[in-house]
C-alpha cells in the first residue's frame, strides 16, 4: 500500500487548519499593507518598477496577480486581506507538498516527518499567513536544493533548468537569497572535503564530474540569470531594474552591519526563538520540536549512523547548509523574526533525518516493533503541544506583542478605528464620500492606506503646515499629540502599534449624527 | 433696416447666451490628494515607560485631607482577576511593572472601594497601566451611599463619549496613561462607595488598575 501520499494528505489537512481559517482577522501589518498598496498600483495601472529603497524583489507582486484575476478584483479597493494572504498560504502548503522531491536523498520516513514539522512549526504556520516574501523565498530555496540534488543525481537537464529558475526566483524575491547561495556554496565545499576523505561516500559516486553536469550548470546559470532579469526588468519594460537590484546591495550590506537600521538585535535573537522565548508573563514560545530533532539528526549525520535510504552526501550538505545559514543570520546585526524561516526549514529537514535515523536504530535487536511504536508515539506526542502552540500563535496571539513572531505589528485596536470610520460613513450624506486627512509620519501611516482604500477622498500629509485650510475635512487621523478645535471635532485615541497611538478627529455634525444612532 | 434689426437681434441673443454660459461655468472643487509615503518596517518597541506631560488640575483641598482609600477593601465586577489581586488597587504601590497591577476581564468592568463611612471627597487619582502608551475607554467614576449604587449616585468623571458603557454620554476627554496617573477634581461631593468603570483600552480588551487614591476626610 502506498502509505506516504495518505499520510502527506493528512499532514496537509493539519497545515490547512493552521493556515487557512480567519485570514482577515489579524490587522494588516505595516509591511503587508505597504506591499498590498504596491500591488494595487500594478493591478490598476499595470505598472511595476523595482524600487530598492525599503522594498524587496518583484515576485510577490507578480504572483498576486493571478489571485486577483481569479477573484475578479480589478481595483485595489476590490481586494481584501484574504486576497493577499492566500498567496503565502499556497506557498506554505507547496513547501509541505514538495518535500517528497528529496525522497531519493533522505527516504520516505524523513520526508514524512519533515513535512509534519513544517506543518506544525509555529513560525512556519504564522508566516504562511503573512503577506511578505519570506515563505515564498523558503519554497524557492528548497526547490533550488531539491532540483539541484536531482540534476546532480540523474544528470537530467530539466532539473538543472528548474534549479536555475528557482535560484532566479529566490533572487527576485528577496535580497537575502545571497546568504542562502553563500551557505549552499560553503556547504558544498565542506561536503566535498568530507567526501574526499571518506572513500565510501566519494562525490564521484554521483555525476558531479560528468561532462553533462558542466552543461547542466550552464543551463542552470542561464535560467537563473534570465528569470531574475525578466522579473527585475518588469518583463523588459524597465531595463534599469536588474542593474539596480545589484547596486542595492550597497545599502543592504550597510544595513546588515547595523548601519541606518532600527532592527539591530543581539546574536542570540534567533536562538531564543528556537529554544525558549517569553515576554512579560506571556506564554512560552519555542521551536523545540524542530530544533531538538534537528540536533538529533545532526548527530546521526556526524556519526554516519543513517538508514540506507538516506544519502550521506545530501545529509551532510543539509547539515552544513543549515549550520552556516544559522550562523550567518545570527552574526548579521540586522534581524527581523521572519528571517528565521530560512534556516528553520534546514532544521526541519534535519529533524526528519533525526526521526528516521532513530527509527532505524530501534529497528534492530529485540522488541523492535515496540520500540518503533515508542519512537513514533514520542514524536507524535511531542507534536501535539507544538500544534497547540502553533494554534495560539496564529489565532489568539496573532497580533499580541508577547508573541515572538509579532514584530512592530499593528495593534488589534486599530480595527476599532477602521470600524469607527465605517460608522461615521454610515451616517454621512454620501457613501464613501468622507474627506479624510491623514497627518502623520510615514512610520505611523501604514496600514491606513490599505484600510482606507475604498475612500477616494483621502490625502496623506506628514505635517499639519502642508495641509490645505479649505475645505475642512470630515475626519482627521493624526499622531496622538495633534490637537484640533474641540468645538469642531470630537477626538478619540486608537492604537496603531503596541506603543504608538493615533487620534481620530471627527467633525461635530457627523459625530452628533452618529451619537443619535446610539441613543 | 431689416438687416440691422437682424444683426442687433443676433447680437443681443449672443450676449444673453454668452452671459448664461459664463454664469453656468462653475465646477466642483477638486482637491489633489497626496499619496502615502512608503516606509520600511517600523521599529519594534517592547517596553517604554512613558514620561509625558499630562495636564494636572490644581485642586485646593482643606487641611487634613488625606488618601482615605489607602488599605480599604476593593471589590470588582470580575470576581477572579486574570492577573494580580484586587488589594493592589489600594496598597500604595504605583509601579508600572508586573506584580503591581490587577487585570480584570474584557469589556465593561468596574472596581469599587468601600471608604468605610460616608466621606467628603475632594479628588480622585488613578493609575490604570503605564508601561505602554494606552488610553482606557469609558473611564467613569461614580460615588454613592450604598454598595449597589442606588442611593445618591453622583458621577465625578465620564469620558464615555459614545455611550458604549450605557451609563450616559460623558463629556470628559480620553487621556493617555502615564506614570503621573490621572488626577480628577471631585468637587467635595459626599459618599461612602467609589466605583471606577473602564471598557478595555487601546492596548487590549482587558481592564487594568495599578492604584486608586481618594482624597477626602
Amino acid at each position: 500500500m502506498k502509505w506516504m501520499p495518505i499520510v502527506l494528505l493528512a499532514i496537509i489537512a493539519i497545515a490547512l487548519g493552521l493556515r487557512l481559517p480567519k485570514l482577515a482577522d489579524r490587522p494588516m501589518h505595516h509591511d503587508e499593507a505597504n506591499q498590498a498598496y504596491r500591488f494595487g498600483i500594478l493591478l490598476e495601472e499595470g505598472k511595476y518598477e523595482y524600487d530598492a529603497d525599503d522594498h524587496h524583489g518583484p515576485t510577490l507582486y507578480y504572483l498576486t496577480l493571478p489571485i486577483a484575476w481569479i477573484t475578479g478584483a480589478e481595483t485595489f479597493a476590490e481586494t481584501n486581506e484574504t486576497s493577499y494572504r492566500i498567496l503565502p498560504v499556497i506557498f506554505g502548503l507547496l513547501l509541505i507538498a514538495g518535500t517528497p522531491l528529496i525522497k531519493n536523498g533522505i527516504g520516505k520516513t524523513a520526508v514524512v516527518f519533515a513535512a509534519l514539522f513544517t506543518a506544525v512549526s509555529p513560525a512556519m504556520a504564522y508566516y504562511s499567513r503573512f503577506y511578505i516574501q519570506e515563505i515564498s523565498l523558503v519554497f524557492f530555496t528548497f526547490m533550488m536544493i531539491a532540483s539541484g540534488w536531482k540534476t546532480w543525481l540523474t544528470g537530467k537537464t530539466k532539473w538543472a533548468i528548474l534549479c536555475g529558475i528557482s535560484a532566479g526566483l529566490m533572487f527576485a524575491t528577496k535580497e537575502t537569497s545571497i546568504i542562502a547561495y553563500a551557505a549552499m556554496f560553503g556547504s558544498l565545499i565542506f561536503t566535498a572535503l568530507l567526501c574526499r576523505r571518506d572513500k565510501s561516500t566519494a562525490l564521484s559516486d554521483g555525476a558531479i564530474i560528468r561532462a553533462s553536469n558542466l552543461r547542466n550548470s550552464l543551463f542552470a546559470l542561464s535560467a537563473a540569470g534570465l528569470t531574475a532579469f525578466v522579473l527585475f526588468s518588469s518583463f523588459f519594460t524597465n531595463l534599469n531594474g536588474p542593474l539596480e537590484s545589484i547596486l542595492a546591495f550597497k545599502g543592504y550590506i550597510a544595513r546588515g552591519t547595523g548601519v541606518n537600521t532600527d532592527h539591530v538585535h543581539p546574536w542570540y535573537f534567533y536562538l531564543q526563538m528556537l529554544t525558549r522565548y517569553q515576554f512579560e508573563g506571556g506564554p512560552v514560545w519555542s521551536e523545540r520540536l524542530v530544533f531538538g530533532f534537528g540536533l538529533l539528526g545532526s548527530i546521526f549525520i556526524l556519526l554516519k549512523k543513517l538508514p540506507s535510504n538516506i544519502d550521506l552526501r545530501l545529509a551532510r550538505f543539509l547539515l552544513f547548509y543549515t549550520l552556516l545559514l544559522t550562523l550567518a543570520y545570527s552574526v548579521i546585526s540586522y534581524k527581523t523574526p521572519w528571517c528565521i524561516l530560512s534556516f528553520l526549514h534546514g532544521w526541519i529537514l534535519l529533524g526528519g533525518i533525526g526521526v528516521a535515523s532513530a527509527l532505524n536504530l530501534v529497528k534492530r535487536g529485540i522488541a523492535s516493533t515496540l520500540k518503533t511504536a515508542l519512537v513514533v508515539g514520542t514524536v507524535i506526542g511531542l507534536s501535539i503541544p507544538t500544534i497547540r502552540l502553533a494554534h495560539r500563535t496564529v489565532f489568539r496571539y496573532a497580533a499580541d506583542y508577547r508573541n515572538p513572531y509579532v514584530y512592530a505589528h499593528t495593534a488589534p485596536d486599530f480595527k476599532n478605528l477602521v470600524k469607527r470610520i465605517s460608522e461615521i460613513d454610515a451616517v454621512s450624506p454620501g457613501e464613501k464620500e468622507l474627506y479624510i486627512q491623514v497627518i502623520a509620519d510615514p512610520d505611523s501611516t501604514w496600514p491606513l492606506p490599505f484600510y482606507l482604500r475604498e475612500y477616494p477622498r483621502v490625502g496623506f500629509w506628514t505635517t499639519a503646515d502642508a495641509v490645505p485650510e479649505q475645505p475642512e475635512p470630515d475626519i482627521i487621523i493624526s499622531s496622538a499629540d495633534f490637537e484640533t478645535d474641540p468645538e469642531k471635532y470630537l477626538s478619540e485615541y486608537y492604537a496603531l502599534r503596541a506603543d504608538t497611538l493615533l487620534s481620530i478627529h471627527i467633525s461635530r455634525p457627523l459625530w452628533d449624527a452618529f451619537i443619535e444612532t446610539r441613543k | 433696416m431689416k438687416t440691422q434689426i437682424k444683426i442687433a437681434s443676433v447680437a443681443v441673443l449672443a450676449a444673453i447666451f454668452a452671459g448664461a454660459a459664463v454664469a453656468e461655468e462653475t465646477k466642483k472643487l477638486e482637491i489633489e490628494y497626496p499619496k502615502p509615503l512608503f516606509a520600511g518596517t517600523p521599529k519594534q518597541i517592547r517596553t517604554d515607560n512613558l514620561e509625558r506631560a499630562p495636564v494636572e488640575p490644581e485642586i485646593m483641598v482643606p487641611a487634613g485631607t488625606e488618601n482615605i482609600a489607602a488599605g480599604k477593601t476593593v471589590t470588582s465586577s470580575d470576581d477572579f482577576p486574570v492577573i494580580g489581586e484586587l488589594e493592589y488597587v489600594t496598597d500604595g504601590d504605583k509601579d508600572g511593572a508586573d506584580g503591581s497591577y490587577v487585570e480584570l476581564g474584557p469589556d465593561v468592568q468596574w472596581i469599587q472601594i468601600d471608604l468605610g463611612d460616608k466621606k467628603t471627597i475632594y479628588a480622585v487619582a488613578l493609575w490604570h497601566y503605564h508601561a505602554q502608551a494606552r488610553a482606557y475607554r469609558d473611564v467613569i467614576i461614580q460615588v454613592a451611599d450604598d454598595a449597589d449604587f442606588i442611593e445618591n449616585v453622583q458621577t465625578v468623571f465620564n469620558n464615555d463619549h459614545d455611550n458604549s458603557a450605557g451609563l450616559g454620554v460623558g463629556k470628559d476627554k480620553e487621556y493617555i496613561e502615564t506614570n503621573k496617573g490621572k488626577l480628577i477634581d471631585a468637587k467635595a461631593i459626599t459618599g461612602r462607595y467609589v466605583r471606577l468603570y473602564s471598557n478595555g483600552s487601546t492596548g487590549s480588551d482587558m481592564n487594568h488598575y495599578i492604584e486608586v487614591e481618594v482624597f477626602g476626610k
